[in-house]
C-alpha cells in the first residue's frame, strides 16, 4: 500500500503548477508574476545629531529589470545614498523610490537632535555581517573607540583608529553603538547589522520533511559553508519513493543571503540541484523550507560541533521523536528514549518507546534496544538501528547526523516494506521523575483524524508532583472545526510516571472538560519533551513541548516557519516578521504551496494581540495584494526568543515556530 | 497558488476575519467543545454505488480536501476523500459522470454530513484512502522547525 500511496503523490507532482525560482533572498528579480515591487530601507530608523551623516541602503524586492532607487528627504541632502542631516533639529522623512515603479517607495523617519561634544561620522549606517566601516570623529583626539551591543551579545570589534568590523549575527535589536571618547567628551554612532553570506560559515547539520513526487519525503544531511556564500560540500540521506533511498553527495552550492536573513540556497547534489529557502536566525541556527517545484518541506539547519563526531561522544540518555508513514502509508509516530553507552550500544532494559501506528498504539514498549552501526568522524553522519518487537517496526535502520552530543537528526533508510520515519534525538536526564514537569509548558502536536489533518497546541501548568492546575489549548480539526482557547481543566488532567518500575516515561492527560487527550511524554535535558498521543481520541498525533519562561508578547524580529496541509496538499512557509508599534506586524513571507513558489511576499495589515494569559494569544498575517491571503494563528510564548504557533482559521491546518533573529 | 485557490483563500479568509477576532482572543470566556472528527468504526461502514455529480475542493464548512458529490440510491452523498495531494480528483483520475463504489462511514464533521471514504473503487482502480482507524493514508505528520527551540538552547 505504501507503493500505492506514493504513486498517488507521484501523479500529483507531475501536474503541479510550475513557477521558476530566481533572484536572491534579499532583493532581486521576481519569480512571482503577480507580486508587486516593494522597497525596504536600512537602517529603518535613526537618531543622529544635526549635520550628521547616514549611509543608507535600500533593497528592492520583485523588480523585473531595475533594482535601483531614487533617494529624497524632507530636509537635509543626499549624495547618492549618503544623507546629511540639516543643521536644525526635528524629524526628517527619508524616501527611497523604486526607479522601475515610481509608485512604490519606502520611508523612514530620521530624528535629528542636538550636536554631541564629539561628532562621529557616519552617525548611522547599515552594515552586513562581518562588514567593515571606518568611523571618524571630530575635534582633537586621541579618541577611545568602543562598541557595545545589548544583552551581552557580540557587538563586533573596533580598533583605536575607528575601524569597525560587524559581528556575524545581528545582535538583539539589530544595532550596536559606536562611541568615541576624548577629553572634550563623547559622541556616538549607530550601526544596523544585517545578515550576510558571512553569517553562515562552517559545518552545519540540516533536516526537513515534506512531500515530493513520491509522496512523503524525509531528508537529513550536512554541508559546509565557506562564509562567502558558497557551499563547498556535504552529504545527505534522502528517503523518497521518487528518488529512492539515497546517500546523496552534496558537491557544492550557493547561498544568496538577504539583509533580513531570508536566504535562497541552491544546493548541487548527486540527484540534481535543489533549492531551499532559509531564514537565518543566527550564525548557529536557521529555518529551512524546501523551495522548488519538485518538492516542499520544512526543517532546520544547525551549526555542528565536529568535536562530537564520535561514538564515544554519543554517551547519554536520549529522548527521541520520529514520525512519518508506516509501510502501508498510514501516519505513524514514535516517541521514546534509549541509553547510548558510548560504545555504540543501546542496551535493552534501558530503553522504552510508545508507538502509534495509524491509530494502533503500543504503549511503554520495553523491548526497544539498538546499536550504532557506523559513524563518519569527518561528516558526522552515522547509521544506527532501533530494534523492537512492536508490530510494524522490527529493526528500523536510520542515518543520523550529529549536531552535537546533545542533539542529532534521524532519517530512516530501510528499503522494501518498511516505514519512512524521521525526527530528532535529544539528550535526556538519567532518570525521570514527576519533577521533570514543573511549571508552564507550551506544546504543539500534529497528526491525522478520520476527517483529515489535525493540529493542537496549548499551555498547561504542571505542579512537579503529578497535578495539572490548568491551561489553555487550541485545536484545528481539518480547518473545519476550530476549538479556540479552550480551558485545560484541573479536573481530569494529570500526569504520572508510567510504568513506575522504570522511571523513564511520563503519561500525561490533558482534559478540556469534555475530552481527555493522553500523551506519552519523554523529557529532554533542555526543559522540553517529545510527545506522542496514545489515546483513541485522535488516531495519531505527535509533537514537542517546552518549559515556558516568559508570557510576554513577542518583541523583536522573528524568523517564521509553518508547515501543514491546505485543501490541496502541503504548504510550507518561511519568513521574517517584525513588530510595528504594539499591534502591527510587517515583514516578508516565502511560500511553497504544493510546488508553487511565492517569494518575497510582503505583509500588509497584519496584526498581533498581546497575550492575556498563559502566553497565549493570536496574530494574523495578511499578504499584500495581489497575492492576497490571510493566515490566523494562535501562538504560545516559550521564552523571549521562541514562540510556537498553530494555524486557527478555515484555510489550512499548519503549525510551526517563530525564532528571534534580533 | 492557483487563481482559484487564491480566490478560495480570499473568500475563506474573509469569513475567518469576520468570525475569528472576537472569539480567538476571548481566552477567558472559552468553553470546551467536543471533538467533531468522529472515531472511525468499521462496524458502522456503509457502501454506496453512484455517479460523480460534482467534484469540489472544499476549504470552508466541512473538512478541507477533496469532496465528491455522488448521486446514489441513497440520494446525493458528500464523499470526503481526504486532504492530501495524493487524493485530489485529478490524481485519482476521477471525473464527473464516472461511476464509483465507496466504502466508508457517515459522519458529521464541522456541521456537514459526509461519507468518510475508506475504500474507493473505480472502473479500473481500488484506492485505499483511510486505514481501519480512519487515519488518512499518506496524511501529514509535520515536525517542521519546532525542534529549533531545543537547538537554540543547546550547547552551541
Amino acid at each position: 500500500m505504501k507503493q500505492a500511496a506514493r504513486v498517488f503523490a507521484f501523479l500529483v507532482f507531475g501536474v503541479a503548477v510550475a513557477l521558476g525560482v530566481a533572484g536572491c533572498g534579499g532583493g532581486g528579480s521576481s519569480p512571482n508574476p503577480n507580486t508587486t515591487i516593494s522597497v525596504v530601507i536600512f537602517p529603518g530608523t535613526a537618531s543622529i545629531p544635526v549635520n550628521g551623516v547616514i549611509n543608507f541602503t535600500a533593497v528592492v524586492y520583485n523588480f523585473t529589470a531595475n533594482g535601483a532607487v531614487t533617494w529624497s528627504a524632507s530636509a537635509g541632502s543626499f549624495a547618492g545614498s549618503v544623507f546629511t542631516a540639516p543643521g536644525t533639529t526635528g524629524n526628517v522623512t527619508v524616501t527611497a523610490t523604486s526607479q522601475e515603479d515610481k509608485t512604490k517607495s519606502a520611508t523612514v523617519t530620521v530624528m535629528v537632535g542636538a550636536a554631541q561634544p564629539v561628532t562621529v561620522s557616519p552617525a548611522a549606517v547599515s552594515l552586513s555581517a562581518l562588514g567593515i566601516q571606518t568611523f571618524t570623529a571630530s575635534g582633537n583626539g586621541p579618541f577611545n573607540w568602543t562598541v557595545t551591543a545589548s544583552s551581552g551579545a557580540d557587538p563586533g570589534t573596533i580598533d583605536q583608529s575607528g575601524n569597525y568590523t560587524a559581528p556575524r549575527t545581528p545582535p538583539p535589536g539589530g544595532t550596536v553603538t559606536i562611541s568615541a571618547l576624548s577629553a572634550a567628551g563623547s559622541g556616538t554612532a549607530t550601526v544596523t547589522v544585517l545578515f550576510s553570506a558571512a553569517t553562515l560559515s562552517g559545518q552545519y547539520t540540516f533536516s526537513y520533511a515534506g512531500e515530493d513526487a513520491g509522496g512523503f519525503l524525509a531528508v537529513a544531511g550536512t554541508f559546509t559553508a565557506n562564509g562567502a556564500g558558497l557551499i563547498t560540500g556535504g552529504v545527505e540521506d534522502v528517503n523518497s519513493a521518487a528518488t529512492g533511498i539515497v546517500e546523496n553527495p552534496i558537491s557544492g552550492g550557493s547561498l544568496a543571503v538577504g539583509p533580513d536573513g531570508r536566504t535562497v540556497a541552491t544546493v548541487t547534489t548527486g540527484l540534481g540541484t535543489v533549492t531551499w529557502q532559509v531564514t537565518l536566525i543566527s550564525e548557529q541556527h536557521a529555518l529551512l523550507v524546501r523551495f522548488d517545484t519538485s518538492a516542499t518541506g520544512s526543517g532546520t539547519i544547525d551549526q555542528a560541533n565536529p568535536a562530537d563526531f564520535s561514538v564515544s561522544a554519543i554517551a547519554n540518555n536520549y529522548s527521541f521523536g520520529i514520525s512519518g508513514i508506516d509501510s502501508a502509508g498510514s501516519p505513524m509516530a514514535i516517541a521514546g528514549r534509549f541509553l547510548s553507552d558510548g560504545a555504540g550500544t543501546f542496551p535493552v532494559n534501558s530503553a522504552i518507546q510508545d508507538v502509534n501506528d495509524g491509530g494502533t498504539v503500543t504503549q511503554a514498549d520495553l523491548s526497544l534496544h539498538g546499536n550504532i552501526l557506523s559513524l563518519d568522524s569527518g561528516t558526522g553522519r552515522g547509521t544506527l538501528e532501533l530494534i523492537s518487537t512492536v508490530p510494524g517496526t522490527g529493526t528500523l535502520t536510520f542515518a543520523f547526523y550529529i549536531i552535537d552530543n546533545t542533539h542529532f537528526k534521524l532519517v530512516e533508510v530501510d528499503t522494501g516494506s518498511a516505514p519512512v520515519l524521521a525526527g530528532d534525538a535529544f539528550s535526556a536526564p538519567n532518570s525521570i521523575t514527576l519533577a521533570n514537569l514543573n511549571g508552564n509548558y507550551a506544546f504543539t502536536v500534529a497528526g491525522a483524524q478520520s476527517g483529515g489533518p489535525y493540529a493542537a497546541g496549548g499551555v498547561f501548568t504542571a505542579s512537579g508532583t503529578g497535578t495539572i492546575s490548568g491551561g489553555v489549548q487550541d485545536i484545528n480539526e481539518q480547518a473545519s472545526t476550530l476549538h479556540l482557547a479552550e480551558q485545560i481543566s484541573a479536573s481530569g488532567s494529570t500526569y504520572t510516571l508510567s510504568p513506575t518500575t522504570t522511571s523513564n516515561r511520563i503519561l500525561l492527560t490533558l482534559s478540556n472538560g469534555s475530552t481527555s487527550f493522553m500523551y506519552a511524554v519523554y523529557p529532554t535535558s533542555n526543559n522540553s519533551f517529545e510527545m506522542v498521543e496514545v489515546d483513541n481520541v485522535v488516531p495519531v498525533s505527535s509533537g514537542l513541548g517546552f518549559l515556558q519562561s516568559s508570557t510576554s508578547a513577542p518583541s523583536g524580529t522573528y524568523g517564521f516557519n509553518t508547515t501543514g496541509q491546505t485543501t490541496s496538499g502541503e504548504q510550507d512557509i518561511n519568513g521574517s516578521i517584525s513588530p510595528v508599534g504594539t499591534t502591527g506586524l510587517t515583514g516578508y513571507l516565502d511560500i511553497n504551496e504544493t510546488g508553487s513558489i511565492f517569494m518575497n511576499i510582503p505583509l500588509a495589515n497584519s496584526t498581533i494581540v498581546a497575550p492575556p494569559g498563559f502566553g497565549r494569544s493570536t496574530f494574523t498575517l495578511a499578504t499584500a495584494k495581489p497575492t492576497s491571503a490571510s493566515f490566523t494563528f494562535a501562538y504560545y510564548v516559550v521564552d523571549n526568543s521562541t514562540v510556537l504557533v498553530i494555524e486557527m482559521d478555515h484555510v489550512a491546518v499548519t503549525l510551526g515556530t517563530m525564532a528571534k533573529q534580533f | 497558488m492557483t487563481s482559484n485557490a487564491v480566490r478560495k483563500i480570499i473568500l475563506s479568509c474573509g469569513l475567518a476575519m469576520i468570525l475569528l477576532p472576537s472569539s480567538a482572543n476571548a481566552q477567558s470566556a472559552a468553553t470546551s467543545s467536543a471533538m467533531t472528527s468522529p472515531v472511525y468504526d468499521v462496524n458502522k461502514e456503509i457502501k454506496i454505488d453512484g455517479t460523480i455529480d460534482k467534484i469540489e475542493t472544499n476549504s470552508s464548512g466541512g473538512p478541507i480536501g477533496t469532496h465528491l458529490l455522488v448521486i446514489s440510491a441513497q440520494g446525493v452523498v458528500d464523499v470526503h476523500l481526504g486532504a492530501s495531494m495524493a487524493v485530489t480528483a485529478k490524481n485519482l483520475g476521477l471525473s464527473v459522470g464516472e461511476s464509483i463504489h465507496v466504502t466508508g462511514m457517515m459522519a458529521n464533521v464541522g456541521g456537514n454530513s459526509v461519507l468518510l471514504a475508506r475504500i474507493l473503487t473505480t472502473s479500473n482502480h481500488i484506492y485505499m484512502l483511510r486505514n481501519e482507524h480512519g487515519a488518512p493514508i499518506r496524511s501529514l505528520m509535520p515536525r517542521g522547525a519546532a525542534s529549533s527551540a531545543n537547538s537554540q538552547k543547546g550547547a552551541l
